[in-house]
């Protein structure tokens, strides 16, 4: 699941104008669920177009897992380049709900995952093909169910990110890579959904923890869409998955010890460090604008995840709030850790500039010969 | 008129009759054939028969009728033979030579004639095309519009063209003279054939002559009027080469007008693409306007190569603008170029980079808010001076040098509680709504689902809070006193002494929460007012509930309580 395109390299596109500009922030972007795997694949095509035929070699490494089997064909439209069908996105294997139940009720600390299962809704008898429809305890089973493969994907992109061999190819090429001191996780979670929703802070907490056994650092940068972009059959479900999460995550923040994920192996994933160090919520738009629809946002906010590869702003933003860590102990009007943030941007394309020119030249020429 | 052009071209025919070749005299020739006649017949004919009347004389009377003498004889043979050598180089077969010779040679001679006309041609139609370029590149030069152009082209076309529909009429006269002459050419030469078939054609030398006199004569008329008919074919077609050149640049250098084409899709997530279009057509228009003669120019070199008007237009068009890019070359030229549209184009920026997600905030709260911005020569850009004046001090402004074709703003604020966020607050409280079973079956962070079914990130946490729980509690007999000032919540003591309890909450996190879940309960059953009610009487009775030092701050904690409750109520309503 990370990323080793094949594609060719694309045609320059409006994200390509920065080429002067050869910097390179590794992160490793997770996106578990539909519309993060959606914003995963977005965010990999702006790279491939920005960075052109040194994709490949870009210690940047995508985790894109999803249960529903559509998530695996899906392809998005780059700029110039066409159909663009980037990352290998990792569908779960479909585990039925009965095995699941089993594999869970065989150890006492998953016992009650095997309780739950029981009343989830089955949807497919084959697994999860269609996804895990808004019940996330079904998301957490899954990925139980897969959790090697899980585990393999976020040991390999601690790897990549660090890797002396992409880093090196990277500067051979006038690429920069400004490497922080610790490994930039950033998590693209859909708060309305169920795949994400339930292995959402299991897997943040083992990100860390593995992170932490290999004696790296590592940045857990949580950005939640809100259910306000979510086309959910269930509205009222989507809030409530919506405001579970959030607690979660919360939880995970402030009392990061009561979290934990029990492998089915046995194993017993705890980190007593704040799981998330910080929780973005982005809804559909804002008081002056939003988003037209879904994909719309997905491609919006995967221009902010390229933007964090390619500008110094996860450093900067990390030095410039540095201050304001000390108010996170006032908690009298509530734990204040949710971060918002948007991006703005303008852009000189000078392929589009002299299509215009070149057509209004010709039309005036043509009155005035 | 609105060029020289047509005073420059030779459309007068005789004027292009004076490039062409003198054309080689064929009546001289005629003439000196005619003469030769009467050298090969008249004299040697005559010589003949004279020849065998003393050949025959002489034998006659040597046979015997006078007297026999072998030298007479011999004499006689002689003569004989020499007559019939004469009468040999008199045979009519020659005069058929004589016609077919010359036949050959003013054929050869027409050709030849006909390729030096061509040739001619040819260079009075170059000659001409490179009098017209010139021409139209000095009107090209005088910013005569290629409309104007075009009408003299068009003109000049007609009117040679008319003229060569005029000279048509002695072409067909020419050519029609040739083909009289040429039949009775062909007449003549029948009939001195079969003259030349009879017998004794030999001595039909006066015969053979005329006829031979009259075919020539014939031939020569022939080649006459060919000539002619060739001269003229030359003229009326290099003056049709030269009105089709004319007509070509005329009708090529006059595309249908052409539309803009429409602005290439961008995905507006893409961000906005500076300058905005109208104003690089406005430019590029501007410069098209300044550049018009030389783009004239190359528009009509593509057109005389026979390219389409239309891509060549295109094709003008787009080198020009390859070339000069009447536009921005940076996004800093660009930003340095909008004068008094910079605040404007700066407020937009800082809308369009506000953070997506409604936030109410909090009265008196300070803001943790800073916007990012990177833009080409960083701080020393004018939108960094702009962004420091509108943010002097509800946020920090940090600048970033950056590509010179992007301008990026990141707008980020932290430290933001979820009770600020509507959307969050509504989620949280959706969740908290759903029936127990639903929570406790989607919460899967967690094993004791009561870690997030009692956490309230989105209320406060400090000592103020800690004392409001405790003192509601004691209320509400949630948490109860012991003898021994021990204060226990669900028969488990909590700690010793009314501020030990107090701190003890205000440490223990989940402690609170079950506490403060204990009591949201218990109002949801209760109402607010009789709530509120029961607050008020607790207040009021304070000494037992706690001890008398600890009756103050189980006041205060009541009151907040009360107020609390009341404000809830009325935001409800």
């Amino acid at each position: 699941m990370i990323t080793n395109t094949t594609t060719t390299a694309p045609v320059p596109g409006t994200l390509h104008n920065t080429t002067s500009l050869k910097t390179l922030v590794p992160v490793i972007h997770t996106c578990i669920g539909s519309l993060p795997v959606d914003i995963g694949q977005r965010i990999h095509a702006g790279l491939a177009e920005h960075y052109q035929a040194n994709m490949n070699d870009l210690p940047v490494a995508f985790r894109l897992i999803d249960s529903a089997e559509g998530s695996r064909d899906k392809s998005v439209a780059s700029h110039g380049s066409g159909t663009n069908h980037p990352a290998n996105v990792h569908i779960y294997e479909g585990h039925s709900i009965p095995a699941l139940r089993t594999a869970h009720a065989r150890r006492k600390e998953t016992a009650h995952i095997a309780d739950k299962l029981a009343k989830v809704v089955n949807i497919q008898d084959g697994g999860s093909a269609h996804g895990c429809n808004q019940q996330p305890e079904y998301g957490l089973a899954q990925y139980g169910g897969n959790f090697p493969m899980a585990e393999r994907s976020q040991q390999e992109a601690v790897l990549r990110v660090r890797s002396i061999e992409l880093i090196n190819r990277c500067e051979l090429r006038g690429i920069r890579v400004r490497s922080g001191r610790k490994v930039r996780s950033i998590r693209w979670i859909n708060a309305a959904g169920s795949t994400g929703n339930g292995a959402e802070c299991a897997d943040a907490l083992v990100a860390k923890a593995l992170a932490a056994q290999s004696g790296i650092g590592l940045e857990n940068h949580a950005m939640v869409v809100m259910p306000s972009a979510s086309t959910s059959a269930d509205p009222i479900a989507a809030r409530e998955n919506a405001g579970k999460l959030i607690l979660e995550m919360m939880r995970a923040v402030q009392d990061p010890k009561s979290i934990e994920f029990n492998a089915l192996d046995g194993r017993v994933f705890r980190y007593d460090q704040p799981v998330y160090d910080t929780i973005t919520l982005v809804s559909i738009g804002n008081d002056y604008r939003a988003a037209g629809s879904r994909d719309d946002l997905a491609a919006r906010l995967a221009l902010l995840g390229v933007m964090f590869s390619t500008t110094a702003y996860l450093e900067q933003s990390a030095q410039a709030f540095a201050d304001s860590m000390q108010s996170m102990a006032d908690t009298r009007l509530g734990f204040p850790f949710i971060r918002s943030l948007w991006l703005a941007r303008r852009f000189s394309d000078s392929r589009r500039n002299a299509a215009i020119a070149s057509g209004e030249a010709a039309a005036v020429l043509s009155k005035n010969l | 008129m609105n060029t020289s052009i047509p005073q420059t071209v030779i459309t007068h025919v005789d004027a292009m009759r004076a490039t062409f070749p003198t054309p080689p005299p064929v009546q001289s020739r005629t003439n000196q054939s005619v003469a030769s006649l009467s050298r090969r017949g008249g004299s040697a004919h005559r010589l003949g028969l004279g020849l065998i009347l003393v050949g025959v004389a002489a034998v006659l009377l040597a046979s015997g009728a006078i007297a026999r003498h072998n030298g007479i004889i011999g004499t006689g043979i002689a003569f004989l033979a020499a007559a019939g050598l004469v009468l040999m180089m008199t045979q009519p077969a020659q005069f058929e030579t004589l016609v077919a010779r010359q036949e050959r040679e003013l054929d050869e001679q027409g050709r030849t004639y006909a390729g030096l006309c061509a040739s001619a041609r040819d260079t009075f139609v170059a000659n001409q095309n490179a009098r017209f370029h010139s021409g139209i590149s000095a009107a090209i030069s005088e910013n005569v519009s290629l409309g104007g152009i075009r009408g003299d082209l068009l003109q000049l076309a007609a009117a040679l063209r008319r003229s060569a529909e005029a000279s048509k009429a002695s072409l067909d006269a020419a050519t029609a003279e040739q083909a009289r002459q040429a039949a009775l050419f062909r007449g003549a030469r029948d009939r001195l054939t079969a003259l030349a078939r009879r017998p004794f054609a030999a001595f039909m030398g006066s015969s053979l002559r005329r006829t031979t006199r009259e075919a020539l004569q014939a031939l020569g008329r022939a080649a006459e009027a060919g000539q002619e008919a060739a001269a003229l074919a030359a003229v009326i077609t290099g003056r049709l080469a030269v009105a089709d050149s004319a007509a070509l640049f005329a009708e090529g250098g006059a595309p249908a007008n052409l539309a803009p084409e429409p602005v290439e899709h961008i995905d507006s997530w893409r961000g906005e693409a500076v300058p905005p279009a109208e104003d690089i057509r406005s430019a590029a228009a501007a410069r098209t306007l300044e550049m018009l003669p030389d783009l004239r120019r190359q528009v009509l070199d593509e057109v005389s190569r026979k390219v389409p008007s239309e891509t060549a237009v295109r094709s003008a068009a787009a080198s020009l603008m390859q070339i000069e890019r009447p536009w921005p070359a940076t996004i800093g030229s660009y930003v340095a170029g909008l004068n008094g549209a910079l605040t404007e184009f700066t407020d937009r920026l800082i809308k369009d980079s506000r953070e997506w997600v409604s936030t109410s905030g909090t009265p008196g709260q300070l803001k943790h808010r800073k916007v990012f911005l990177f833009m080409e020569g960083g701080a020393s850009s004018p939108i960094h001076t702009l962004l420091r004046d509108r943010f002097h001090d509800s946020a920090g402004v940090v600048t970033l040098k950056h590509g010179p074709d992007e301008i990026l703003l990141v707008t980020e604020q932290r430290n933001l509680r979820l009770c600020e966020i509507p959307e969050a607050a509504a989620c949280i409280e959706a969740f908290r709504s759903a029936p127990q079973s639903r929570k406790e079956a989607i919460i899967t962070a967690v094993r004791d689902v009561r870690d997030i079914i009692d956490y309230s990130p989105d209320a406060g946490h400090g000592e103020d809070r800690a004392m409001q729980i405790l003192a509601v509690a004691l209320a509400l007999r949630l948490v109860v006193r012991t003898g021994a000032q021990t204060y226990a919540f669900e028969d488990k003591p909590i700690a010793k002494g009314y501020l030990g309890t107090v701190e003890a909450l205000r440490l223990d996190q989940r402690l609170s929460e079950h506490v403060a879940a204990a009591i949201a309960s218990q109002v949801k059953g209760l109402g607010t007012d009789q709530t509120v009610d029961a607050l008020v009487a607790a207040a009021a009775d304070a000494q037992n509930h706690v001890p008398r030092d600890a009756a103050k701050a189980f006041r205060t904690g009541l009151a907040d309580a009360v107020d609390e409750l009341r404000r809830r109520d009325v935001a409800v309503a």
